[in-house]
């Protein structure tokens, strides 16, 4: 689809031109607006991906798709209410993004973290997190992309895949989520307050990390089959 | 003209060995309502949702559709979404926005309505369908009724000219079920909205109905009005006279040769003398036993046996139930005793706690007051391991909660995972249970591929895998058809046999009349009454069967069908 | 009658202004009104649990501030030297002050945010622009309760089997919980082809959507937002201007206000205050009311 390149193109060019005008905005104002300026850089990064969902005019069974791995996402929390501080959500978006792809893996991600904010309260690390969530589903949605996933895993993959999204979030996804709070609490970005910050993270973001993997050991195999058949009997995405 | 015609349609889905409609003509006249029935995979659902070309199935199809005297297939897709509306089985997965005034503003919305119209259009359905007090509420804070209901107004709001309906009130309660029905029908009678219905419950529609249509197999059998298409029913000697409703059943069993008997064709009764209602079946009755007084009036009702207290399988003393702290107390003082080899009914309008005492009879809930003896044991007394082997199980409301796996067989296979059966034991084990409750045919397909009859049945067999002695079944027969309701009827049968306690919470009032042994009655937190089903539900003036209510005063102590019809033949 | 009822338009160009603002400002005067306006804000809208939520926030200002010196050494006056001899110095605890205070003005003013912008105002916002979006959001928001209950009951279905998820060791808890959350995923994608057939036959994708207008933009709307734009304007002229500035590393100067700061405080507050006042003069008017009937 040529012409969807062309938006594409066009529309990712004004976010790079907003997201450099509020950088540049923001070396004039100086002060904090350092602050306001990378919450808008943030949104820069993720708005044209949804403007991309929006231009394509999605079919009613995309939608509800879309809509349905994010509940699943942000409610899975309920079954594991037997496990204390364990977070599934992180591997379900994973897993969405192995059955799906790189761009509606990032919506899964993205879109269930604006909700579980809208449950539990936003706050100034909503886009991060919007963020940090979304390119869980877009990287692993990379790996369907490619062709390494393709329905159900064989044990050595399952193994790495899991370890891999485990190391995900403790390496990047975690620590994406660390920078809003070193944006936000910390008055001058020395290398000892960012140490301080994101060794701060750490523990929680090893725990997360943990959830992840056992979530995908768990349920990648059970879900990847389950999508697929949908996928095939409904032709999505 | 027909407003909706199908024309010799035959339809084959990819794949399969044959066609799962045949030769199908039928035209629907406007303002019409047309009931159609005929028992589970008869093809009703593929036919109706050819009347809606977005939700046509894919597959090989000869034959036309025809609305409005042109191929459904020219109609552009707005007009049709607007004039065209269906509502399906399950009134929660139909919903698709989270308030109710987003979903019933949802299909204006997609038609691109101008705002003003719109607000017009949907506070007008609103009050219509008296939803003004919920207008704003959460969708996931309505019950299973008011759902369907929102369902049917968001199609409203488009002013459709056709409503198809297909099995609405498969998974209400009776009561939300009639209320829905009634409603459908004011919406026929009062806007002069056409109605195509395929419904189970024929007690509700088919006196509405002004045609009705029996399917089989794939072809459409029988077709007319109400009145003759029970004729016909009859002198074929159709196994559908089961799901007719009572006073026809009644009429033809006292009247007609009687139901499946391929008796020499009976002296030709004039059709519109067979009464479709209970009004016009006491008319009826009053008028056949004046004319032919019968040599019996009355059939006796000797007082239930007292359960006694040591050999009750189950006994529950004055329990007190409370969700929290600070709630208002569910169950009050409940004293309950169920009889070994017994089919005992809880019976009680909705939410009396009939759920919640089921739940407590288990330990699933904690009663904060009042004692459980559990053959003999306390229920405190016994872990939670052995609670649930050998001895209890409860079926829930809806039976797909308790399947996890990919078939029924891995399900069933679950329940022997950490017994002590060997390999191949458990094999023979599923097996054997499997032709207790007849789903040897379903064991390797998916559960949620079933029916709801196979499904209950599946359920049932993975609950007995347990072995249990007491078993609970929480509204075993909701939507079932007739005939899947006798089957379940047969395998509990058979369980009590094997002497196993049974006590099902249901609101079925005809299958309680017809199979239990005895009848108790939930309200207000305690067990008012216990009786056995003859005396209880005779003494009822409401809260009673088709049957009864049809004679009483005329027949003394006749509940089912089968009581008024020997009475009146004796 | 508060200012939750006024447009989600304003509502929410309402937060981003008092959100940005009270980022960017960091003369002392200016952020004390901004952590004040946010604190009455949230104790008009909440009472009793407001101020448990601002007492809550002036204790992690505290400690942010206490923090600060920690990993900035810059400043003039050493307090007191420690690890042998790292300072710690007066003006990085002064700017550790006022980066605490920035973040918990932020963190009530979302807050009250939470309270004022629901997430139906939010889509309804969005709608018109952003429709396909706006429609997943909705649909998630209706699934998550729905899929919450489904959970529990296959959770309570299979303790009543003997099937309990609370049982056994982590291994076993966590076993549990994932076959109950692929069945959770069964029954989902079960009900996502009817309510894709649903949408479907509701004419969704037959036309340009359009949205049902339950807000509407009034006169009082009007006047919100022209107040608004006005006071901002001031605000950030004074803020640009250099009304407002402050130093605090190495060393603490803040210029008293001039004219042009002063005027720019008056905006500041002004645009602040606004939802406060609104509240206020609605419980007034309540007051009134109730005493003539």
């Amino acid at each position: 689809m040529p012409q969807l390149k062309g938006w594409d193109r066009a529309v990712w060019a004004i976010a790079f031109a907003a997201a450099a005008a509020s950088v540049a905005t923001g070396a004039v104002v100086g002060g904090r607006s350092y602050v306001v300026v990378s919450a808008v850089v943030v949104l820069c990064a993720i708005v044209p991906c949804f403007v991309r969902f929006e231009r394509r005019r999605p079919q009613a069974r995309e939608v509800v798709m879309l809509a349905v791995l994010c509940a699943l996402a942000v409610a899975a929390r309920v079954a594991f209410v037997w496990l204390p501080h364990f977070k599934p959500m992180l591997g379900i978006i994973m897993i969405a993004g192995m059955a799906f792809g790189a761009s509606p893996g990032f919506l899964v991600g993205s879109l269930s973290a604006l909700v579980s904010n809208f449950i539990f309260g936003q706050g100034p690390w909503t886009p991060w997190q919007m963020l940090a969530y979304g390119a869980c589903g877009l990287v692993f949605g990379l790996l369907a992309n490619g062709g390494y996933v393709r329905g159900r895993l064989g044990a050595g993959k399952l193994l790495a895949v899991s370890i891999a999204g485990g190391l995900f979030v403790v390496a990047v996804a975690g620590p994406i989520l660390d920078t809003s709070s070193l944006f936000f609490m910390v008055s001058s970005i020395t290398p000892e307050a960012m140490l301080a910050v994101y060794g701060a993270g750490f523990p929680v973001n090893l725990m997360h990390g943990a959830a992840t993997t056992v979530t995908l050991l768990l349920l990648a195999n059970p879900l990847l089959g389950k999508l697929a058949r949908v996928k095939r009997k409904y032709g999505m995405f | 003209m027909a407003l909706l015609a199908v024309e010799d349609l035959t339809f084959s889905y990819p794949g399969a060995s044959q066609p799962t409609l045949r030769d199908v003509s039928l035209r629907v006249g406007a303002g019409e309502y047309l009931c159609l029935c005929g028992p589970s995979g008869c093809g009703k659902t593929t036919l109706l949702r050819h009347f809606k070309g977005v939700l046509a199935p894919h597959g090989e199809r000869t034959g036309r559709v025809l609305f409005d005297g042109a191929s459904l297939d020219a109609l552009p897709l707005d007009r049709q979404s607007a004039r065209i509306g269906f509502v399906m089985q399950d009134p929660d997965a139909q919903i698709v926005t989270d308030t109710v005034w987003h979903e019933l503003a949802f299909g204006l919305e997609s038609l691109g309505c101008p705002s003003d119209t719109m607000r017009l259009r949907v506070a007008e359905m609103a009050s219509y369908f008296g939803m003004q007090e919920w207008f704003r509420r959460s969708v996931h804070t309505l019950s299973g009724g008011q759902k369907q209901l929102l369902n049917l107004a968001s199609i409203m709001v488009m002013q459709p000219d056709v409503l198809v309906l297909d099995e609405p009130t498969a998974q209400l309660d009776p009561i939300a079920a009639r209320n829905f029905l009634a409603t459908v029908h004011r919406v026929n009678r009062e806007l002069g909205c056409t109605v195509v219905i395929a419904e189970h419950r024929l007690e509700e529609v088919y006196a509405c109905a002004d045609t009705v249509a029996v399917m089989e197999a794939g072809r459409i059998t029988v077709q007319g009005d109400p009145r003759s298409v029970a004729a016909a029913l009859y002198a074929a000697g159709d196994a559908m006279t089961l799901a007719l409703p009572a006073p026809v059943r009644i009429f033809q069993g006292v009247e007609g040769a009687g139901e499946g008997r391929l008796a020499p064709a009976p002296p030709a009764l004039p059709a519109g003398a067979c009464p479709l209602t209970v009004r016009e079946g006491r008319a009826w009755l009053a008028r056949r036993i004046e004319a032919m007084p019968p040599a019996q009036t009355g059939l006796a009702a000797p007082p239930l046996a007292e359960c006694p207290r040591d050999d009750a399988a189950l006994q529950a003393s004055d329990l007190w139930f409370r969700y929290g702290r600070d709630l208002p107390d569910v169950l009050r003082g409940v004293d309950l005793r169920i009889p070994r080899g017994e089919l005992c009914a809880l019976v009680g309008g909705n939410g009396t706690g009939k759920s919640t005492l089921l739940r407590c009879l288990c330990g699933a809930a904690r009663a904060y007051r009042g004692s459980v003896r559990v053959l003999g044991r306390k229920l405190g007394d016994r872990r939670e391991r052995d609670l649930f082997r050998e001895c209890m199980a409860l079926l829930p409301q809806d039976p797909q909660n308790i399947f996890v796996k990919e078939s029924v067989r891995a399900d069933l296979l679950e329940m022997l995972a950490d017994g002590p059966l060997p390999p191949e034991a458990r094999e023979e084990a599923i097996g054997e249970v499997a032709r207790k409750c007849a789903v040897e045919g379903v064991l390797d397909r998916h559960p949620y591929d079933l029916s709801a009859g196979e499904l209950q049945r599946a359920a049932l067999a993975k609950v007995l895998l347990t072995r249990p002695r007491i078993l609970l079944l929480d509204e075993p027969t909701k939507g079932l058809d007739s005939f899947c309701k006798r089957a379940l009827a047969e395998v509990l049968r058979g369980l009590c046999d094997e002497g196993a306690a049974i006590l099902m919470a249901s609101h079925d009032v005809e299958f309680c009349a017809r199979y239990a042994q005895r009848v108790s009655m939930l309200f207000d937190g305690s067990i008012a009454a216990t009786d056995s089903p003859r005396r209880f539900f005779g003494g009822n003036g409401f809260y009673t069967t088709a049957a009864n209510r049809m004679s009483r005063g005329l027949l003394e102590g006749a509940i089912t069908d089968e009581d008024v019809i020997g009475l009146c033949r004796s | 009658m508060g200012f939750d009822s006024y447009h989600p338009a304003v509502l929410l160009a309402f937060f981003t202004g008092a959100i940005v603002l009270c980022v960017i400002v960091q003369q002392p005067l200016f952020q004390a009104a901004g952590f004040a306006s946010a604190a009455l804000c949230l104790i008009c809208l909440r009472g009793r649990e407001g101020w448990k939520t601002v007492a809550a926030m002036l204790a992690v200002l505290a400690v942010l501030a206490c923090l600060n010196p920690l990993f900035n050494t810059g400043g003039e006056t050493v307090l007191f030297r420690y690890f042998g001899g790292r300072p710690y110095t007066l003006q990085a605890l002064a700017y550790g002050a006022s980066t605490g205070c920035m973040f918990a003005t932020v963190m009530l003013w979302f807050a009250c945010y939470n309270r004022m912008v629901t997430s139906d105002k939010l889509t309804y916002l969005f709608g018109g622009i952003a429709p396909a979006v706006t429609l997943t959001l909705t649909m998630v928001l209706r699934l998550v309760p729905s899929y919450q209950r489904k959970v529990q009951q296959i959770v309570q279905a299979r303790s009543c089997i003997g099937k309990s998820s609370a049982r056994g060791g982590l291994r076993q808890r966590a076993e549990g919980g994932a076959l109950t959350l692929s069945a959770l995923t069964t029954w989902a994608l079960e009900g996502a082809v009817t309510t894709a057939d649903s949408m479907r036959s509701r004419g969704y994708g037959a036309a340009r959507r359009t949205s049902f207008a339950k807000h509407r933009f009034g006169a009082r709307d009007a006047v919100a937002a022209a107040v608004l734009a006005v006071c901002a304007a001031v605000a950030i002229a004074c803020l640009l201007g250099g009304g407002a500035a402050a130093q605090y590393i190495p060393v603490i100067a803040i210029p008293p206000l001039s004219p042009l700061g002063w005027a720019g405080f008056a905006a500041f507050l002004c645009f602040m205050l606004l939802p406060s006042a609104i509240q206020v003069k609605g419980d007034l008017t309540w007051r009134f009311l109730r005493s003539r009937i």
